[in-house]
């Protein structure tokens, strides 16, 4: 049997919360607090980074996050001296790994076979991307934004072969 | 003191997965790292680590990749992966190719633990 999924239906926005409060809580403990979805944020002087998938589906995921975010969570995780700066190439690694581990864990709940890229972080603005499903979160006092589409021409659904729902 | 040689070609990754270890009580091995596949190569050779644990997707040579040069070699050692993607044919992939484990990221110190423990026991 053969069913035709919406994207929205494979990776519902709510998931892609799951995968970003799992890897919070994973790099900081419970104690920190869980990002929550709030409509309609954006990023101040947004920082981000993009991983592609092929394979079963094709298309591709960004982050982007206010700059101080990227900076706050790389100070952190690389145990910055208070006062002291991260490097950019520390918030390029730090923006990579997390749009990486997103996109791996996005990738299990594809058709495939799939293959994930290297993701490409970058400390300009990351073009959103429009035509999938997306995501703002709060996370402190800063927003987060994820967004997954399939790449152009390739169309909003994607074909499930052997799914009997 | 056993040794853990960590590959991953993220620095902060590899900074986890060290603080992993140290959190799931492994107090007394030395971690030593590389950041691709190849560099493992040269780090498994020069530190003749107990494990090897090791990100799937890196640039210059696959964490797959590496894995299946160091069988090539005869090399048998213990080899867990550490990654984001952990489907099931990747897991099938992994134990084909003689990977003790997969271990998805995000990880807490408990999966670490109940990876490492029944390979370094």
């Amino acid at each position: 049997m053969s069913v035709v999924l919406a994207l929205e239906e494979l990776v519902p926005a709510f998931v892609l919360g799951d995968i970003v409060g799992d890897l919070v809580e994973s790099l900081f403990g419970a104690e920190e607090p869980r990002p929550f979805p709030v409509p309609g944020a954006e990023p101040e002087a947004p920082v981000g980074a993009s991983i592609s998938i092929a394979g079963g589906w094709n298309g591709s995921l960004v982050l982007r996050v206010s700059r101080r975010l990227a900076d706050d969570v790389a100070a952190r995780l690389f145990a910055t001296a208070p006062g002291a700066s991260v490097s950019d190439a520390d918030v390029l690694d730090v923006l990579g790994e997390l749009v990486n581990v997103v996109g791996g864990n996005v990738k299990a709940l594809l058709p495939g076979p799939n293959s994930l890229s290297l993701p490409s972080p970058c400390l300009d603005d990351v073009a959103p991307l429009a035509g999938g499903v997306s995501l703002v979160l709060r996370w402190g006092p800063e927003t987060l934004q994820l967004f997954m589409a399939p790449d152009t021409g390739s169309g909003p659904t994607t074909l499930v072969e052997g799914v009997d729902r | 003191m056993k040794t853990i040689l960590v590959v991953d070609d993220s620095r902060v990754m590899r900074q986890l997965v060290t603080r992993a270890l140290r959190q799931a009580g492994y107090d007394d091995i030395a971690v030593v790292e590389a950041s691709d596949g190849l560099e493992g190569i040269g780090q498994v050779a020069a530190c003749q680590p107990d494990l090897v644990l090791s990100d799937w997707n890196m640039p210059q040579m696959s964490g797959l990749e590496f894995l299946r040069a160091l069988r090539r070699q005869g090399d048998a050692r213990p080899f867990g992966f550490v990654t984001s993607e952990t489907s099931e044919p990747m897991r099938v992939t992994a134990t084909e190719a003689g990977a003790s484990f997969l271990l998805g990221k995000p990880f807490s110190p408990e999966d670490v633990q109940a990876a490492l423990d029944p390979v370094l026991s």
